[in-house]
Formats: C-alpha cells, sequence, structure tokens
C-alpha cells in the first residue's frame, strides 16, 4: 500500500468524529437523578412509581435502565418507559425529549404545560420550546440550561440550589 | 538469576504491601481526567450534586488542561507553557499510554525536531531540529536527576526507559543551558514520573512484543507508592528485554540480526521519599545493547551502561518571599563497559548546589544560585593500559557554576533576563547568557528568545584531546501561538541555531579523536496543532530544518540542504479517539522525510528515502475483574512494516542500523491497594 493510502486511511480516524461518548449519557442519567433531589413535585400527583418516559431514540435510556436498578427516587422505584408520540403520552414525573425529536416540540409541550411533567430536552435553544431542563455542551463540557419560567408554567417547584449550579435562561 | 531476584522482589513487594487506610483522598477539584474515568458508577451516585457537576465540566475537554498545565523546565519560576520563555512541548500519561508506546523513541518522535539517529556500539542517539545531538547537547532529566553518562554525555535509546510509569515529559526544544549547563545545548527532556500520591497503589504492567522475526520486547514494570500525611513514598522499578532489530545489517558482510545481536536489558530501580520540604531520589539503572562487528568473519558484543543518581534536597522557607534550597547530589557512571575492555571507566560525580528563590512582588522575581560538582574518574581495568588526559589512571576535575535568573511582568511584555558562568578547572570559562520577550493575551501569545548555550567537553573527548575548548551555541527563536477556540491550539516557530566551535569526532584511520571544528548549525520552522474534546484528543505537527553555516565536513551533505542523516521534512500526527468509556483507539503517523547517508565503501552519498510509519493502538481502561482495576491493549508498531532505520548522522563510514520490523504488542496493567 502506498504512504498516500496509508495516510488517507489513518487521516479518516482525525476527521471522522461521530465518536459519541456514552460517558455524556452516564453523566446525564446521574445529573437526572440528582435533579429528582432539588425538585417538588405536587402531591397530589404522588404516584407509587416515578415514571421516566423518554421519547425518541438515545443511549440515555440503557443509562437510566442501569440507574433504576440502583437507586429510588423519593423511595420510589424507578421506571423507564419509551414512547414515540406525545399525543397519548402516559403518566409520567419527567419527560426526556431526546435530539432529534426536539424540533417544533413548542406546540406538544404547551399541551403538556400543568400537568405536572418535567421536560428535558439535550438540543441548544430547547428551553424556548419550552423545556425545564435543558442538557448543553458548553467548550466540550457537559452543562444544563435552567428555564425557571417553565418550571412555573409546569408547576413544579425548584430549588435554588439547582438554579445555582445550571446557567438560567428565560 | 537476575530476573528471579526481579520476581522475588516484585513478591515481596505483593506480599507486605498494605495501603494504610489514613490515605487522603484526591479533592474533586484537583482530580485528574485519569481518575475521573475510574471513578465507579456507585462513586459517581454518591457524590454531591455540585462535584458531580465540577467533574462533568472537567471530563469535558478543553486544551487548557495542557495550556494551564504548569512547569518549570524552562524557567525558574513555574509557568504555564504560554508563559514559559523556551520552545515547550509536554506530553502527558494518558497520550503515552494511549499510544502504545513501547519506549521513548515512539513517544519522542511525535514531537516536532526529534529523530533518532545510529552511533555506534548497537547505540541509538538522538537528533534535536536536525543537529546530531548524541553527544551532550540534550540533557536528559528523570526526577531531577541527569541521566547522560559522564564519559561522553551520551543517551542510550531504544528498550531503555520505562514508559508506563511517566507521568508527564516536559520538552525544552532549544537550548537549556542557562537553566541546567553544559548538556543542554539544545534541548532538555525533563520526564516525571509518578509520585506516592499518583499511585495510592501497587501497578504491575507487563509488555509483549513480537516482531516479524523475532521477539521485540518483554517488558515488567512494577510502581507501589502511597502517600500519609505529608509523606511522599514512591518505589518503582523495571525490568526489560528486547531487541533493536529483526532485520538484515549490510555492514561489510551481510548479517541477520534475528539471529542475535541487537538484543537490550534494561534494569531499572527508582525510590523517592518527600515531604513538604524535603526531598530523596536514589534511581539505579543498568542498561545494555548488544551489537554485532562484521567483517569477514562476525563477532557480537554487549556494551552495558550504569548509572546510580541520588539527590538529598530541603527547601527552606526564610520569608513568604525567600526560599533557600540546598541540595547534594552523586552519581556514578560507567558507560560503554564492555568485558575486558581496556577503557573501562566509572566515573563519579559529587555535586553541591545552593539555590535562592526570591520574589520581590507579584510581577518581580529573582533566583540565583551556585553550583560546584566534582567529576572523579578511574580506569576500572587492572591490567588497564589507558589512561586520562592526564596521563594517569585517574583524573579528577571540578566545575564551579553560578547563575542568576529574573523573570520581570509589564504591561507591555514579560522579561526573563538571566545566564549562568562555568569555570572548569581545565578547560576554562563558558558562558550562557539568555533573554527572553513573552506575551500572552487571552488567545494569543509570542516570546521571542536569545540564548546563549555551550556544551562542556566529557571526561571522554579530553582523552583524546585535552587543548579541546567547550562548543558555544547562539539560538534565535521567534513563536507564535493561537488558542483557536477552547479545544483547539496552533503555535509556530522559526528557530536559528548557530554553533561555534562544535566538538567533533574524527576518524582518518590512525588518525582520529575528538576537536573543535569551525562552525555548523540549523535553521528552520515548525508547526502544532493541537486538539482536545471529549471524544479524545488529537495533534499534528510539522517541522522542517536545514543545515546552518555548517563547515563540518563530518556532517556535510555536498550539494543538499541536509546535515548527514537528517531528515529536513518531518510530519507527526497522533490521536486518542475515546470510542466509549472504556476504549481509547489511537492511531499515529509519523512521516521521516528524505535523508542522506555517509559514505561507507566508496565516496557516495547516498539518499534514503523517506517513509511513512503508522503505529495503531487499542487501549481498554477502567476495567474490573473482583473488584482489581485492569487496563490493558493491543496494537502494532509500523503497520505497513516500513522498516525505517537509524542512519548515522557523521562521516563514520557505517551502512544505516535497521530499525524493528512491524511489531504486534500487548499490554496488560492491574492495580492493586486501595
Amino acid at each position: 500500500m502506498s504512504n498516500i493510502k496509508c495516510f488517507l486511511f489513518i487521516l479518516f480516524f482525525f476527521i471522522y468524529k461521530p465518536f459519541v461518548v456514552a460517558q455524556d449519557d452516564k453523566y446525564k442519567s446521574i445529573f437526572i437523578y440528582n435533579f429528582t433531589k432539588l425538585i417538588e413535585w405536587p402531591a397530589d400527583k404522588q404516584t407509587d412509581e416515578f415514571i421516566i418516559t423518554v421519547y425518541g431514540n438515545s443511549g440515555i435510556t440503557s443509562e437510566l435502565q442501569a440507574l433504576s436498578m440502583k437507586m429510588k427516587i423519593n423511595n420510589k422505584p424507578i421506571v423507564i418507559k419509551q414512547t414515540s408520540s406525545l399525543v397519548q403520552l402516559p403518566p409520567t414525573q419527567i419527560l426526556y425529549v431526546c435530539k432529534d425529536k426536539t424540533t417544533d416540540l413548542s406546540t406538544a409541550l404547551n399541551d403538556l404545560a400543568k400537568k405536572n411533567i418535567l421536560v428535558i430536552t439535550e438540543k441548544p435553544m430547547a428551553c424556548k420550546s419550552g423545556a425545564s431542563l435543558n442538557f448543553i455542551t458548553k467548550n466540550g463540557s457537559l452543562g444544563f440550561e435552567i428555564s425557571p419560567s417553565n418550571f412555573d408554567k409546569s408547576g413544579l417547584k425548584v430549588n435554588a440550589q439547582l438554579l445555582s449550579l445550571g446557567t438560567v435562561v428565560n | 538469576m537476575k530476573r528471579i531476584t526481579y520476581l522475588l522482589f516484585v513478591l515481596l513487594i505483593l506480599c507486605s504491601y498494605q495501603l494504610s487506610a489514613q490515605e487522603d483522598k484526591t479533592p474533586v477539584s484537583e482530580m485528574t481526567r485519569e481518575q475521573i474515568l475510574n471513578l465507579s458508577y456507585e462513586e459517581l451516585l454518591a457524590l454531591p450534586f455540585e462535584d458531580l457537576v465540577l467533574l462533568a465540566q472537567k471530563l469535558g475537554i478543553s486544551i487548557d488542561e495542557l495550556l494551564k498545565m504548569k512547569t518549570t523546565v524552562a524557567s525558574t519560576s513555574s509557568l504555564t507553557p504560554r508563559e514559559s520563555p523556551g520552545i515547550i512541548s509536554i506530553i502527558t500519561n494518558e497520550e503515552i499510554k494511549n499510544m502504545g508506546a513501547r519506549d521513548l523513541i515512539d513517544v519522542l518522535r511525535t514531537v516536532p525536531g526529534i529523530n533518532f539517529g545510529y552511533d555506534n556500539y548497537g547505540v541509538i542517539g538522538i537528533q534535536m531540529r536536525g543537529n546530531w545531538a548524541h553527544e551532550g547537547k540534550v540533557l536528559l532529566v528523570i526526577d531531577g536527576q541527569e541521566f547522560n553518562d559522564l564519559k561522553y554525555n551520551t543517551l542510550q535509546f531504544g528498550r531503555h526507559f520505562d514508559v508506563n510509569q511517566i507521568k508527564r515529559i516536559e520538552i525544552i526544544r532549544g537550548p537549556g543551558s542557562a537553566l541546567y549547563g553544559g548538556n543542554a545545548e539544545l534541548g532538555v527532556i525533563n520526564i516525571i514520573t509518578y509520585m506516592g500520591e499518583d499511585l495510592k497503589k501497587v501497578q504491575l504492567t507487563g509488555s509483549y512484543g513480537q516482531m516479524t522475526k523475532s521477539m521485540g520486547h518483554e517488558d515488567l514494570s512494577l510502581a507501589a507508592g502511597t502517600k500519609i500525611h505529608d509523606w511522599d513514598v514512591s518505589l518503582k522499578s523495571f525490568l526489560s528485554k528486547g531487541n533493536h532489530t529483526d532485520l538484515i545489517y549490510n555492514s561489510d558482510t551481510l548479517y541477520d540480526f534475528s539471529n542475535g545481536g541487537a538484543g537490550t536489558q534494561a534494569i531499572n530501580f527508582n525510590l523517592g521519599i518527600k515531604n513538604k520540604n524535603f526531598g530523596f531520589r536514589a534511581i539505579y539503572d543498568n542498561y545494555s545493547s548488544d551489537y554485532a562487528y562484521c567483517d569477514s568473519l562476525i563477532y557480537t558484543f554487549t556494551d552495558y551502561y550504569k548509572t546510580f543518581a541520588t539527590e538529598l534536597i530541603y527547601n527552606w522557607h526564610i520569608t513568604k518571599k525567600l526560599v533557600i534550597t540546598p541540595k547534594v547530589n552523586y552519581r556514578q557512571s560507567i558507560p560503554y563497559w564492555e568485558e575486558g575492555f581496556d577503557r573501562n571507566t566509572a566515573i563519579s560525580r559529587y555535586t553541591g548546589n545552593i539555590i535562592a528563590n526570591y520574589e520581590v512582588n507579584k510581577n518581580i522575581s529573582i533566583t540565583g544560585g551556585v553550583d560546584y560538582f566534582t567529576d572523579y574518574g578511574k580506569m576500572t581495568e587492572n591490567d588497564s593500559t589507558s589512561l586520562f588526559a592526564n596521563g594517569k589512571r585517574t583524573v579528577s576535575y571540578n566545575t564551579l557554576s553560578a547563575f542568576v535568573e529574573s523573570t520581570i511582568k509589564t504591561s507591555i511584555v514579560n522579561f526573563v533576563v538571566g545566564g549562568r558562568y562555568d569555570q572548569h578547572n581545565e578547560f576554562g570559562q563558558a558562558f550562557a547568557p539568555r533573554i527572553g520577550l513573552t506575551k500572552m493575551w487571552d488567545k494569543l501569545h509570542f516570546k521571542l528568545l536569545y540564548s546563549g548555550a555551550f556544551r562542556s567537553p566529557s571526561v571522554g573527548n579530553l582523552v583524546f584531546n585535552a587543548d579541546i575548548n567547550p562548543e558555544k551555541t547562539t539560538v534565535l527563536e521567534l513563536e507564535a501561538g493561537l488558542k483557536l477556540n477552547n479545544n483547539m491550539f496552533l503555535t509556530a516557530n522559526v528557530f536559528d541555531i548557530w554553533i561555534k566551535d562544535p566538538i567533533v569526532w574524527y576518524d582518518y584511520g590512525n588518525d582520529y579523536g575528538y576537536r573543535n571544528e569551525d562552525e555548523t548549525g540549523s535553521l528552520g520552522f515548525e508547526l502544532e496543532y493541537k486538539m482536545k474534546y471529549n471524544w479524545g484528543y488529537a495533534s499534528v505537527n510539522y517541522s522542517f530544518n536545514q543545515k546552518n553555516q555548517n563547515s563540518v565536513l563530518d556532517y556535510e551533505v555536498p550539494g543538499r540542504k541536509n546535515l548527514i542523516g537528517a531528515p529536513m521534512n518531518k510530519i507527526s500526527a497522533n490521536g486518542g479517539f475515546y470510542l466509549n468509556r472504556h476504549i481509547c483507539f489511537n492511531p499515529t503517523l509519523i512521516y521521516i522525510g528524505k535523508s542522506y547517508m555517509g559514505p561507507v565503501n566508496d565516496t557516495l552519498f547516498n539518499k534514503v528515502d523517506g517513509k511513512l510509519l503508522v503505529n495503531c493502538f487499542i487501549n481498554f481502561s477502567n476495567y474490573r475483574i473482583s473488584k482489581i482495576p485492569v487496563e490493558f491493549g493491543f496494537g502494532v508498531s509500523d503497520l505497513f512494516n516500513q522498516q525505517y532505520p537509524f542512519i548515522q548522522p557523521y562521516l563514520g563510514y557505517t551502512n544505516p542500523y535497521p530499525g524493528p520490523s512491524r511489531e504486534f504488542t500487548f499490554r496488560l496493567a492491574i492495580s492493586f491497594g486501595k
């Protein structure tokens, strides 16, 4: 094989960057677990299980399932569900909207307002579409945006500590 | 027998090792990326949320990890690479481990301007920016101990040093004499190995490499360490057996190295004890390299290189602004030792050193010190007829040095001004001044550096020529660096090296030895682009050099801009791509441009074609078997079997020494203790 072919072969790995690091999904799932400690759901919406519904396909689902095996939230077992539509969304405390499903969320999320569902997204500017929490990658580091106004709309109470750890947007 | 002794030592350590429960836990804010990646799921879940957020930020990336790494390699003050008055490269343990480096040659070839050539006696030496720097022009420092041999001031590369225990390598690709003295004329390689606080456990690493026709290397590395209260203790050891090559050597006759004659062995122990102010270090290193001499018959020999270096140091904080550091060192060097060889020599160096560092204010600091050392050499063979330059079987030389450096920060530019003066009782005085101007903004920095440097004649040089003088070097360097964003960094530098009175080995049959020639040097430029993301990191660099005012015939390629054995062009690309938390894929490409070898049996300077060396290594980390951390990896060096040789970079009338053939490597590392 000529030197040029060798070079191109290896150069491919330098310019091809779809290596999504599963590390992010693991951290996101543990972040979500920590979010729940700092958010209060209305007492009348309490259920026997803490349900997290994932809308779309993402590695986060398996990480959340791993989390559900080890931990409880508010002393309740964690149940992970997956949905391909928001039209008939089953009862849930958290709706995680994967990146590929974040397009044109505004209408769908407006319908969810006042249902006391915490909507978490993972796309830039998604808080403008109604998400209360939005994972972002800033300078390559995982962080999150938090929208107090969307929390108000969803009827959930948020602890001030959570506001201090994220980037507040409105 | 040596191996059995070593294994017993390993077993003893493993059996007796009990880590104290009093170990300090690393604060989250000080955790390295590797430590973070090693945290278990349960440990992450147990963290306070604010710590988790901090870890996620640290796991993310940023080129700042490299750019804000403090280094003292180029200055007495602790500065970042962008501020330092030197052209600096830093290589981290993460890069070394992931690339599957077999030895320092694999690591240093990724650095702009560094290449390797063949001297003789089976010894691979270093070239810096086109100049043959094997004898006393580049200084190697391991944990503060100098490793150039004390007879000819050479370094021996090739299956020699353990790369598994390296925490960081800091390289000055320019002169360092103002700080380091007479062996740092063209560069300094400063290796920092793991301390006890980094280890906090016993780490055992084994590595095996198989070349096409014979074994490449069998390495066993053991490191143990802990930190209890302020006391940091580490003990590292290394046992290696290998072969430089398994190819056919075209000497006067053909010789197949797969039958032997290119073997290497290395044994190394490194003990470090440190508390807040006090430090002790002892390193023992024993390296051997076989070589074959071929005329009508073939003879094989083994040369040994033994070094024992020890140091006691104390940092005396007299006031908040004034620190005085006294230090004593003892080093014994027995290089080029060969069974029954008449000129076998042992040289001991006794050094006393005191440095004062005074922070005048936040913008001005001054460091000054004096250094006194005595070299005591003796011929070790009882029936030896060889004599030193004084006509005796023993010799003693003294050197007194004084140096001063001041760093002055102003709103316009930062100044570093300093110099070193050496007085040697035999060859006289040498002076290395240095002036550096550096300026750093948020994204941009500039450095303009003027450095004087010198190379002290070695004891071995003086044997051949008692009238030899130090060679003196002047280097001008200009560097610009641009932080393109938080993940990418670009640097470019130009350099001009002028070596006056170079000490050169010449060999005209019965007339041979060392002498001062008129002048030599090189000029060129280097470009480096680095990136670091959460998917991994990559760097690409290009270096160019050509001869500059060379009048040394032993280095000259007639009609060409190359010096002998020096490729003018080199491209290096290295990346580590994390496929997931466990797997990192690491390609390394080194393109070494065409060069010219000196004549062997005729008067022709033959071209040696450029070659692309491709190494790939896949590293699997963060696994646990029965709660024991396990890391392993496999890969191939010289994937396309290009077999790039080591060219003799002077008129030595020797054919290029074959490089290793394609080598498949497997490495396994396990850790014991909490």
